[in-house]
């Protein structure tokens, strides 16, 4: 504000407050309308608050539920496939189902070679019992775990929740050295692959399958 | 009128306050309420794709694949069948790695590529309309839809219910299935079926169902006047085949039709569509007898 | 002044008190933080007026008048539509904005894309209703506001020209829920819409009228093009248009101010903007309060409606080649369609509504009576409901209650199982109805009372038929009822009747019903909605509590 407009306001507009009357049940009217004038406002921005929480649920991506991208719900854990028996290939989830000893997994379907030139499903090879990769030939085990050929990496898995109740009772985890599959608490225990949410596999010379093997010269044991 | 207006500034306020209450208790209605109402409203839209596959089917697929998917032996598949929804039958015999679902919008939407060693009679038609039919794209979704609505019955099936007939009437029957048939002249193949058909006479009431006649044709006497869907009824054939055609006995009447069914055809079903033209390869001159005497039997057994 | 000076008289909590004052004044545009208060409390302004300023410095506050006359605030005066079709637009804006984030307008994504939104988008449902809840009453209280404006005789001078763009404003109302029309691609939608474009062929000479529907359309038939172009017009051009129209109409309404209760003025006179100062109610705050609890509560009635009553329509996917039974087009030109009916389609769909818009238009030039007095308009305000009655009946006239009759049968199924829509054999559902063959010309016993109630209701409409028809006699209606799979049901209607003379007829129609699916009265109560707030919110709770 300039000090000319300050000038004018001063000399226009601001005039002495009329003196008031002062009797209290006309002030205590007052004040009232004043007071529901604020709890008006209030109610007013919380009902745009509300309007925003609606244009954000409205807005925010939303995925389907058993469609690619959205949770798919496999169902009872005991509708999961035994430990030892064939993955579950899941055609519209794009992973495969696998119940190890160390819990249930969903390995994305695509060979993580091929992510940069396109995607290339692998397959499940049940004599030999382990996934192949048909363009690129890398072979991975029963639980991801990288064992020859030129991907980059083990493979990648798709989120498990272990669902009791209306609680998420665990998750697939990703720790520096392992990705954790959940703990399966009863056999009620709801299971939900989480599409959306990916856990990349770790680098092949990391694979826990390669121990051992000429391919991989592991520090410690050379010490040993 | 004037007391419809409210002068007072507090009772203004309070009206305020009030409506914008109850607007935020109905916004917090509807919060709550939108995933069991997608939900509901996700399978009522599948519904009404699986009743539009419903109509769609009974106009264009039923001819060939039966009113409730049971199949037309000769004409098209069953798809009502445990073989056909079960993991370990159809989708592996064919080596398909793709969901059911997404083989059966393709089958639809682009038709068989050929009937090469099929024992189905009619090639699958192209539907969609990106290949040259005439759905829509959402048509052949809605189709697809509802034949795959059919897996809970189908997969309730026991093996002997299963209508689906995988190459067990075929012409080429298994024994002509193999490299050595295949590598035979043609007049080599002709000899070995000849003595094949000599050797295995089927009964007129296996071929009448086993080829599809049943298809077009009806026996039932209740219907005989029933024009019926594609082919005359066959109840009272006695009555009237001797005098279809001048110069024709009834037998010569029916054996023609049936060996050579474009020389004559009975006026009203001029437009319906040709009878398959195959039937002299098919069947042997000892069951093209049987099957004229049968049909031409008052009281022939069914 | 500067913050020094300030800091140095008043202190440093005096100055930041200061200065946040200073703030308020400015974003008020010329009132503080005390003026605010005493506005708040209802304290009358100090002399010269502080209120005032906003009005003249901020932007906007600048196109409000200062102060109204004291006889035309009170609500029975105006009513508020004009408000309310400004607060209606600005929903539209608002719901349309973001149904537009959704929704691609081509034939391939548009119906998807509405099943999408009712399937898979929070609030998506809400927001779909809500637009055409909107769209729907904004062409009501639109035409009401021009009602109100005839019988209070306000277009008369100097309002002649604020009453002519009014009108003009009333036909991009229509236009733009027109266009909005076509855009979900349903049956509905495009059969409405090629009705109505179709109308334009008939513009005089052949040429011309082609033309004009080709322009339309995008093509000879309504397909991409022509999708793309009603989305066009509806989001963009007749919105902008609308916006510059609606600006010039209500700066006439300020410049001349509302026109005072007739009786209240002399016959001849306007004195809307001399008003006395007893009369005077300023804008701020009293006017102010007046218009946002009206617009609070309005908002509200607007969410309970589309919360708990109103659900948009949506049929079939747009189909060229099938043209449903009984097509109509929205209601708002029903009279139009009651006119197609009786004239021919140049007189009754291009010259008429033509001459009536002209005439519409030119009605204060051509009112030469000076008073705007009921007493004195004897012959206006009769002309006024003549004319109302008369759209009125031609709308009637445009339902297919009146002079579309196809053949009794067609009719019959169409009256319990419409192509379109629900009927009562899809709002009763799939679990009330039994297997089995139900012949209307045999008695049931059946214990289910939905059930019961459609063989009544086809029964009745057999019954009528053959009443109403001559050459419908000894109708039989045969419903048989078969399991087709697993959750979906077939539902074959056969009805055999005989003509006059004695020929034998018979109609066979088939349709199919899920389990699933949910059919509903497109205006009522959406029993379902409060299924689902308690299973929400039990599903809800149950989180929360960490079951």
């Amino acid at each position: 504000m300039t000090v000319h407009q300050d000038l004018r306001r001063q000399q226009d507009w601001e005039v002495p407050l009329p003196v008031q009357p002062g009797k209290g049940a006309e002030h205590r009217e007052t004040s009232r309308r004043e007071l529901l004038t604020y709890v008006w406002a209030g109610t007013l921005a919380v009902m745009t608050l509300g309007s925003g929480i609606a244009a954000y649920q409205f807005l925010y991506p939303y995925h389907r539920a058993n469609t690619f991208g959205g949770k798919f719900y496999i169902g009872a854990a005991t509708d999961l496939p035994l430990v030892g028996s064939e993955p579950q290939a899941n055609v519209d989830g794009r992973f495969w189902l696998v119940n190890t000893e160390t819990g249930p997994r969903a390995f994305s379907n695509i060979c993580p070679r091929s992510l940069a030139t396109g995607p290339v499903k692998f397959t499940w090879d049940a004599d030999r019992n382990r996934f192949d990769c048909p363009v690129c030939g890398t072979k991975f085990s029963r639980e991801g775990h990288y064992i020859e050929g030129p991907a980059p990496r083990s493979l990648d898995q798709f989120v498990i929740e272990v669902v009791t109740g209306h609680k998420v009772f665990a998750k697939t985890k990703r720790l520096p050295e392992e990705i954790i599959a959940p703990v399966v608490p009863s056999p009620e225990a709801k299971i939900l692959v989480d599409t959306s949410k990916i856990i990349e596999g770790f680098a092949r010379m990391d694979s826990p399958a390669l121990r051992g093997s000429s391919l991989k010269v592991v520090p410690g044991e050379l010490s040993a | 009128m004037h007391r419809l207006y409210t002068r007072s500034p507090i009772a203004k306020i309070v009206w305020g306050i009030l409506s914008s209450l109850i607007g935020i208790i109905a916004l917090l209605m509807v919060l709550v309420s939108e995933n069991p109402r997608m939900e509901a409203q996700t399978i009522n839209w599948q519904g009404r794709s699986i009743e539009n596959g419903a109509t769609l089917f009974d106009n264009n697929c039923s001819r060939c694949h039966g009113p409730s998917g049971q199949g037309l032996v000769g004409l098209g598949p069953a798809l009502n069948s445990y073989y056909f929804f079960t993991p370990t039958g159809r989708m592996k015999d064919i080596g398909w790695v793709g969901s059911l679902e997404d083989y059966v919008l393709l089958t639809i939407a682009a038709g068989r590529p050929s009937k090469a060693g099929s024992q189905w009679a009619e090639v699958m038609p192209t539907w969609g309309g990106n290949y040259g039919g005439p759905m829509r794209g959402d048509q052949v979704e809605d189709v697809a839809a509802y034949v795959m609505n059919w897996r809970g019955s189908a997969l309730a099936q026991t093996p002997e219910e299963d209508p689906f007939r995988p190459f067990e009437d075929v012409l080429q029957s298994t024994e002509f299935q193999n490299t050595a048939f295949i590598l035979m002249s043609e007049e080599e193949q002709a000899i070995a079926i000849e003595e094949y058909k000599a050797l295995n006479t089927r009964s007129p009431q296996e071929i009448w169902a086993n080829e599809a006649c049943l298809g077009c044709h009806n026996l039932s006497l209740a219907q005989a006047d029933d024009p019926g869907q594609n082919g005359p009824n066959m109840a009272d054939l006695f009555e009237r085949a001797g005098s279809r055609v001048e110069g024709l006995t009834a037998e010569e009447y029916v054996y023609q039709s049936i060996v050579e069914p474009a020389a004559f055809t009975v006026a009203t079903y001029e437009n319906v569509g040709q009878m398959p033209q195959t039937y002299a390869e098919k069947l042997s001159e000892d069951e093209l007898q049987a099957l004229v005497a049968w049909l031409l039997d008052p009281d022939r057994e069914e | 002044m500067g913050l020094q000076d300030n800091i140095r008289e008043k202190g440093v909590l005096g100055a930041v008190a200061a200065q946040a004052d200073d703030v308020f004044t400015r974003l008020t545009a010329g009132i503080d933080v005390g003026e605010f208060r005493r506005m708040l409390q209802g304290e009358p302004p100090g002399r010269p007026n502080p209120r005032l300023k906003p009005h003249s410095e901020g932007f906007l506050l600048h196109i409000k008048p200062t102060y109204y006359h004291e006889s035309v605030t009170r609500f029975t005066h105006t009513f508020r539509l004009g408000l309310l079709s400004t607060y209606l637009f600005i929903v539209e804006t608002i719901t349309g904005i973001l149904l537009m984030i959704w929704y691609a307008p081509s034939p391939e994504r548009a119906y998807t894309d509405m099943i999408l939104l009712l399937t898979n988008i929070p609030f998506g449902q809400f927001l779909r209703d809500m637009h055409r809840l909107g769209a729907e009453a904004m062409v009501a209280i639109v035409t009401l506001h021009m009602v109100r404006c005839y019988l209070t005789g306000s277009y008369k001078p100097p309002r002649q020209f604020t009453w002519f763009t009014g009108v003009l404003l009333l036909v991009m109302t229509l236009f733009l829920s027109f266009s909005g029309y076509l855009l979900p691609w349903d049956q509905l939608a495009f059969w409405a819409v090629t009705i109505g474009t179709s109308m334009a062929e008939a513009v005089p000479p052949a040429v011309v009228g082609e033309t004009v529907n080709l322009l339309a359309r995008g093509a000879p038939d309504i397909g991409a093009n022509g999708l793309l172009r009603f989305y066009l017009l509806h989001v963009l051009f007749l919105p902008l248009l609308l916006i510059l129209f609606f600006f010039v109409h209500y700066y006439k309404v300020v410049h001349f101010g509302i026109s005072l209760p007739a009786d209240e003025e002399e016959v001849g006179e306007d004195t809307a903007n001399r008003v006395p100062a007893d009369k005077r109610v300023y804008y701020l705050p009293d006017v102010l309060v007046d218009e946002t609890s009206f617009m609070t509560v309005i908002n509200t009635l607007l969410i309970l409606l589309t919360v708990f009553f109103f659900q948009a329509p949506l049929e079939h996917i747009a189909n060229p080649q099938s043209t449903p039974l009984h097509t109509v087009a929205p209601w708002y030109f029903y009279w139009l369609q009651g006119m197609l009916k009786i004239a021919d389609k140049f007189i009754a769909g291009v010259l008429m509504p033509g001459v009536l818009l002209v005439l519409l238009m030119a009605i204060p030039y051509l009112d030469y009576n000076p008073s705007r007095r009921g007493k004195d308009r004897k012959v206006a305000i009769v002309a006024g409901i003549v004319a109302g009655a008369v759209m009125i009946i031609l709308s009637w006239m445009g339902t297919p209650e009146y002079a579309v009759q196809g053949a009794p049968a067609v009719e019959i199924v169409q009256d319990v199982m419409p192509e379109e829509g629900s009927g009562l054999s899809r709002e009763i559902g799939y679990k009330h109805l039994p297997l089995g063959i139900w012949r209307t010309d045999e008695e049931y016993d059946v214990h289910d009372h939905e059930f019961n109630e459609l063989l009544h209701e086809f029964n009745d409409v057999v019954d009528f038929y053959r009443r109403a028809d001559p050459d419908f006699n000894a109708p039989i209606g045969i419903l048989t009822i078969s399991q087709d799979q697993p959750s979906l049901k077939r539902l074959n209607w056969e009805i055999t009747w005989f003509d006059a003379q004695g020929e034998a007829g018979n109609y066979e129609k088939t349709f199919w019903l899920h389990e699933d699916s949910i059919y509903w009265e497109q205006y009522g109560w959406k029993h379902l909605f409060l299924g689902y707030v308690s299973d929400g919110w039990k599903s809800l709770s149950g989180a929360l509590v960490g079951e």
